[in-house]
């Protein structure tokens, strides 16, 4: 937050880029061992112990739309205040400055904030926010 | 100066000098406002002024300055302080609280205060108030009775019956970020987690020494855990201070003279029972108000007491926390009750010619036993009761209704006295286990397949003395069942949208004490589940919410 650029974490899901926005990760974990949670949709792999909390696992790949992810990839643990949520991703390429942008579009779609223009590529960058507003609303939706 | 970083500071001190001014305006207008009340008052606001001041919101310190002049002039001319003084001030409070929520929200706090500075200005003892509109928008104003001029002199105030002693402050205090307690909770918690698992292995290894380490270990966190408990418990008080005050306000309204009570405001409860009764205890008083005592005219042809009655008290039994509501007004009338909800379809006319005195109160607590808008004799009190009774539920306790027509009525809840540990019932249902909290276990047995058949539409289950709806876990959450199906089925019964239900699971594992953790966004709009646990061996199970499952 010295300069005022945000840094991201980029990471990729089935050959794509994706970023969140660094404040929102707590922590990226190895994969680690979840246990099934009863009512969930299908998209979820599990609940972790995570420093003694209770941490979703969310399948991103799945959430998307597709076929489950692979299970070796990284866990990306979303920022606490926020939500009791993780990402499983396929893996995590590193850190970028939006110093090093050369081009941003507003998110097409409900879960994207904005699409980022990297020298090497594009990177959607999605929005903790949404997602989790997302999947209560499908918890809700899918309530028994 | 940047003053923002004393700003939280200013918030929370505002507000304690807000409470106590509140509470010594009830108290003084029913004992004699005697020179050291004022005087109490006066230093208050006070305080309120210079903070304000320094911090540099100025209308806040204008308006408390005023108050404090306003105050003053009973120093000064002896003059009676009548309840129209004290909800001039009381309406003073409140739009300084109004300004405080505003400046919380990162809002200037500047809301229009000339139309009371010129009320408290114009104040003369001797004319009856006029009805004054509320100054600025929600939040400031205080409610007066719209019945009449003539009630304003004669209408008496809640009395506090129990004296504001002045609050001894204990030796020596820190204040805490709340958010740094319920760390040192969670951290104390994977603590005795983290020596289960040692326990166990031990046990494994067998190893004599690291056994008596272990033993050790466990003696002091157990010394730990009760220190640390110690911390979530907050005096009654916290909850039960600003009662007077609403009770005050909503008898006013309602034109009737209430005499308060408040027993056991010292005794300690876990902070999350408190913050969870808080809703539940104010629709009851406000019932008890509404429709509880009568009006002064019906108490006088009925032989009682022009002044009404609300007494609310707290008591420990052993380790359940006893909570008594209880007025002296109308009561209610079982057989009008269940005749009530046998008309609303609620239950049928068989069911309501078998019930006891006890269950036809609880009726009021039926989702649809009444509507906001219908409010009789019979029905008035069913409002918001069913939200009482699922809350407390909700918190592991339970709620008993006790009423005599004529006489009054007697709201009971019982709790535990914490929330955060909780004995549950292990049990596996498919690939899943599952902590069912043991207080909503009303039985647990094994039935015989032959025992359970299917009625109508749904299968049931014959007990000995009872037949009882047939639910399976497995089913209810969606996994493949169990084949090929026992012999025999572990059960457990407990009660669901108010009736007794059976429960079958693959099989029980056992009892422990667990520490609950809450599952947090997205999960807790998960519906049958109450949070979550880690279990010794580092799995992670969910704590079921029964009565919620289906």
């Amino acid at each position: 937050m010295n300069e005022g650029f945000r840094r991201l974490l980029v990471f990729t899901l089935r050959d794509e880029k994706y970023a969140l926005d660094l404040r929102e990760v707590a922590e990226v974990l190895e994969p680690t061992p979840t246990f099934p949670i009863p009512r969930a949709p299908r998209f979820f792999s599990g609940i972790i112990n995570f420093h003694g909390s209770l941490v979703a696992v969310l399948d991103l790949a799945m959430f998307f739309g597709g076929k489950p992810g692979t299970a070796a990839g990284k866990i990306l643990v979303a920022d606490r205040n926020i939500a009791n949520l993780a990402f499983q991703v396929d893996a995590v390429e590193n850190i970028v400055s939006e110093e090093v942008l050369l081009e941003e579009r507003e998110g097409d779609d409900d879960m994207t904030a904005r699409h980022l223009v990297m020298a090497d590529g594009e990177i959607r960058e999605l929005s903790v926010n949404r997602i989790l507003e997302s999947l209560e609303a499908i918890i809700s939706g899918e309530g028994m | 100066m940047d003053m923002s970083q004393y700003r939280n500071l200013f918030i929370s001190e505002s507000r304690e000098h807000l409470r106590a001014i509140g509470e010594r305006i009830v108290a003084m207008e029913s004992e004699a406002a005697d020179r050291e009340k004022i005087d109490a008052l006066f230093r208050s606001a006070h305080s309120l002024k210079g903070m304000a001041s320094s911090m540099g919101y100025s209308r806040i310190a204008e308006l408390a300055h005023k108050l404090e002049d306003f105050m003053d002039r009973f120093r000064r001319e002896s003059i009676d302080f009548t309840a129209d003084s004290a909800d001039l001030l009381l309406e003073g409070a409140d739009l300084i609280e109004a300004m405080i929520r505003d400046i919380e929200e990162g809002l200037p706090g500047e809301r229009d205060v000339t139309g009371l500075l010129e009320k408290l200005a114009g104040y003369s003892p001797n004319l009856a108030a006029d009805a004054p509109t509320p100054a600025g928008d929600e939040g400031g104003a205080v409610l007066l009775p719209e019945i009449g001029e003539e009630q304003a002199p004669g209408a008496k105030p809640v009395t506090r019956t129990e004296g504001l002693k002045g609050k001894a402050e204990p030796q020596q205090t820190v204040r805490v970020k709340t958010e740094i307690l319920d760390n040192l909770i969670n951290i104390t918690g994977e603590l005795i987690t983290a020596k289960h698992r040692l326990m166990t292995i031990g046990k494994d290894l067998g190893l004599t020494s690291l056994d008596d380490a272990v033993t050790d270990l466990t003696r002091q966190l157990r010394e730990l855990h009760n220190e640390v408990m110690l911390v979530r418990m907050l005096p009654f008080s916290a909850a039960s201070d600003r009662f007077p005050r609403m009770l005050r306000d909503l008898a006013r309204k309602a034109g009737k003279d209430i005499a308060f009570e408040i027993v056991g405001r010292e005794i300690e409860l876990d902070r999350g029972i408190l913050e969870g009764l808080a809703d539940p205890l104010t629709h009851i008083l406000r019932n008890a108000v509404d429709h509880g005592v009568e009006s002064e005219a019906e108490r006088l042809s009925c032989g009682k007491p022009a002044q009404g009655k609300i007494t609310l008290s707290v008591s420990r039994e052993k380790d359940i926390l006893v909570i008594a509501i209880e007025d002296d007004g109308r009561g209610m009338d079982p057989e009008k009750l269940v005749e009530a909800a046998v008309a609303k379809g609620l239950v049928d006319t068989e069911e309501g010619k078998s019930m006891s005195q006890r269950e036809a109160f609880l009726l009021t607590c039926l989702p649809g036993f009444s509507t906001a808008k219908e409010v009789t004799d019979v029905s008035g009190r069913g409002v918001g009761m069913d939200a009482v009774r699922t809350t407390v539920r909700s918190l592991g306790g339970s709620l008993a209704i006790e009423s005599e027509v004529g006489r009054g009525s007697r709201f009971l809840l019982k709790l535990p006295l914490t929330i955060a540990i909780i004995n549950v019932l292990l049990a596996e249902t498919g690939n899943l286990t599952v902590a069912i909290p043991v207080s909503t276990v009303l039985r647990t047995l094994e039935v015989r397949r032959t025992m359970v058949e299917v009625c109508g539409r749904q299968h049931v289950v014959h007990l000995d003395e009872e037949t009882l709806p047939f639910l399976n876990l497995t089913g209810i959450f969606g996994l493949p069942m169990r084949t090929p199906i026992a012999a025999t089925i572990p059960l457990f019964v407990s009660e669901v949208k108010g009736h007794r239900v059976g429960v079958a699971v693959d099989r029980f594992l056992g009892q422990q004490e667990v520490f609950v953790k809450s599952l947090g966004r997205p999960l807790a709009t998960l519906k049958g589940l109450a949070g979550g646990a880690i279990l010794g061996n580092g799995q992670v199970v969910f704590i079921l919410d029964v009565a919620n499952l289906v």
